[in-house]
């Protein structure tokens, strides 16, 4: 078998071979020595029988034009000449014709020989001293082929080795800016599908008394519908992944476990776009991303777990809220998910909807500062009772900036009563200078007041609170934001669960 | 979508840019990281690769600020790329 070594000294023999005379160093001994002929030769026989049937000796042969007899004598001369250059590593003269001379050098590399440099047809002898130039410039150019195969071989290795790590970090960034897994598993799914160009993806994560594996995400590029099935861990790819800790590699399947402390799942891809096999290359690349991708279902994970905690704890300030006296049963669903529609329609991020959403549950809660009397009092209120009610959104938001998970909402329970037209409280302040999410929550909320039964009065029907909503556009509301309340709240979906929640129309 | 392709390699940095996830049909990678790999400036590139993208030869994934680019998946699109450039 060919060794790496053989096989560097072929292509870098090529490689001068290729561009020889085209170096600018070559160039330049050409001219000096008035154009000579350069052969580079990168086998030579020791015997004359098979030299004289090589391509060199055939070179020198048409360049000496002497009787056979003669040119026999000449390539004689010039083997030998080959031969001793080769044995002392240096260069030997010859004569290659009538005052014509010729010159052999090995062409080496780290001390091994892989050809010669023969040069034929010089009209005058080389002196010592221009034949060290010679040699110290020969050296040079093999020197400097060598590093070019270097720097190819190396660029033919770290560059694809590198483009691949950034398609590894680019997949972290994508995987890790996602924490909701209804949306975290299929783009796992996708980014896996792309970089190991498969046609298939399933994500199963493992089920709570750890036997079975639930799937809870497939994508397939050849069908628009995928069947979902469970697998019992040990059996099947994914199952004997989950069961191994290790990848299970087939001809055209590849599954890959979710580890993150222990094993929480498998990723198993399917068919090559090209049909060709999963190799070990696709494997250690899986491997790679499938620890990505387990950090990042672990980090959705808590991030939910945070979330579940967060909402658990407003849903019960919100019922506390409710037994005040002037506290009413809230259509909460329907209420976050107008709020919901509003956010998407403002571009809002899901982050800004839910913290929208948090703000809409507790907007109020300033009120548990409010004298009960005053809640529940059924006539006109006095100045001094207008006051006090004026100042809930400031305890309300005092309240809540304590509780560290939701102070980014501060702003939007501070200005939820402020108006378009500037005649709001605490602040008055106007227009575009009031937070776009206390301006949605100050008509949503109103509607939602509207609506629900009150101490003081009845509720009305939901199209009456609807044009009530429309009258205050321009004046109490933002007219964009009641434009797109009135789209939200007029759609099918909308209705019918206000209608569930009110048990009216 | 074969003519408008053909029209868009006259220009040297899109071919470039094709040429890349062509050659590296695994690879998903930022404007940042293809800017790196075909050696031109950022805001050429981001022009080029939306351009791409509007032609269906890529596909852009964003999240956030993040924006990856892939090779397409479309087998007919693989199939006058490959045309186009063999």
């Amino acid at each position: 078998m060919e060794s790496t070594e053989t096989r560097n000294q072929e292509r870098l023999f090529a490689l001068l071979k290729e561009r020889w005379e085209e170096r600018s160093e070559i160039k330049a001994f050409s001219r000096y020595l008035k154009n000579p002929v350069w052969i580079l030769t990168s086998r030579v026989p020791y015997a004359y029988t098979e030299f004289r049937k090589t391509d060199t000796a055939k070179q020198i042969k048409n360049l000496i034009h002497r009787p056979q007899k003669e040119t026999q004598k000449r390539l004689m001369v010039a083997l030998k000449a080959i031969k001793k250059s080769r044995k002392n590593r240096a260069p030997e003269k010859f004569g290659c014709g009538r005052k014509m001379y010729g010159l052999s050098y090995p062409l080496m590399l780290n001390g091994d020989i892989f050809g010669f440099v023969i040069l034929c047809n010089m009209k005058k002898e080389m002196s010592p001293d221009i034949m060290k130039v010679f040699v110290s410039v020969v050296d040079a150019v093999v020197r400097g082929a060598s590093k070019e195969l270097e720097l190819e071989d190396l660029n033919s290795t770290v560059r694809p080795r590198a483009i691949a790590l950034s398609t590894v970090h680019t997949v972290h960034r994508l995987m890790s800016s996602t924490l909701d897994p209804d949306e975290l598993l299929p783009r796992i799914a996708r980014l896996s599908m792309q970089v190991m160009r498969a046609n298939r993806c399933s994500i199963k994560l493992v089920g709570k008394k750890r036997k079975i594996l639930l799937p809870k995400c497939t994508i397939d590029l050849r069908k628009e519908k995928t069947k979902l099935k469970k697998v019992i861990i040990g059996k099947y790819a994914p199952g004997k992944a989950v069961k191994r800790g290790a990848s299970v590699r087939g001809k055209n399947y590849l599954a890959t476990p979710l580890i993150d402390e222990d094993v929480m799942g498998v990723i198993t891809l399917y068919d090559k776009l090209d049909g060709k096999e999963f190799t070990a290359f696709d494997e250690e690349i899986m491997r790679t991303l499938a620890e990505q991708a387990a950090i990042a279902i672990t980090n959705a994970q808590l991030f939910q777990e945070q979330e579940d905690l967060t909402m658990s704890s407003i849903r019960c300030i919100a019922q506390l809220l409710e037994t005040r006296p002037h506290g009413s049963h809230r259509p909460e669903a329907s209420f976050l998910k107008l709020i919901l529609l509003i956010g998407q329609k403002f571009n809002m991020n899901e982050s800004e909807i839910r913290r929208m959403q948090y703000a809409a549950m507790l907007h109020d809660a300033g009120q548990i500062s409010i004298p009960e009397k005053v809640l529940a009092k059924r006539g006109e209120l006095t100045p001094p009772e207008i006051d006090i009610i004026k100042m809930h959104p400031l305890r309300g938001a005092n309240i809540l900036s304590k509780f560290k998970p939701l102070k980014t909402i501060v702003p939007i329970i501070l200005y939820h009563h402020e108006n378009w037209d500037g005649t709001g409280y605490p602040e008055g302040l106007k227009k575009g200078a009031i937070p776009l999410a206390a301006r949605i929550l100050a008509v949503v909320a109103s509607f939602e007041a509207m609506i629900t039964d009150k101490p003081y009065r009845r509720a009305l029907s939901v199209n009456a609170a609807v044009n009530e909503v429309k009258k205050g556009s321009g004046t109490q509301f933002d007219p964009k934001v009641v434009d797109v309340f009135y789209e939200a709240v007029m759609r099918k979906d909308v209705r019918k669960l206000l209608h569930k929640e009110l048990g009216r129309a | 979508m074969k003519a408008k392709l053909k029209k868009k390699l006259n220009d040297d940095l899109v071919k470039d840019i094709l040429m890349f996830f062509y050659e590296h049909q695994a690879s998903i990678d930022t404007v940042g990281g293809v800017s790196t790999w075909v050696g031109s400036d950022r805001g050429k590139v981001e022009d080029a690769l939306d351009e791409l993208v509007r032609l269906g030869v890529l596909e852009k994934d964003s999240m956030g600020s993040t924006n990856g680019y892939c090779y397409t998946r479309d087998k007919k699109v693989m199939k006058i790329v490959r045309g186009l450039i063999e």
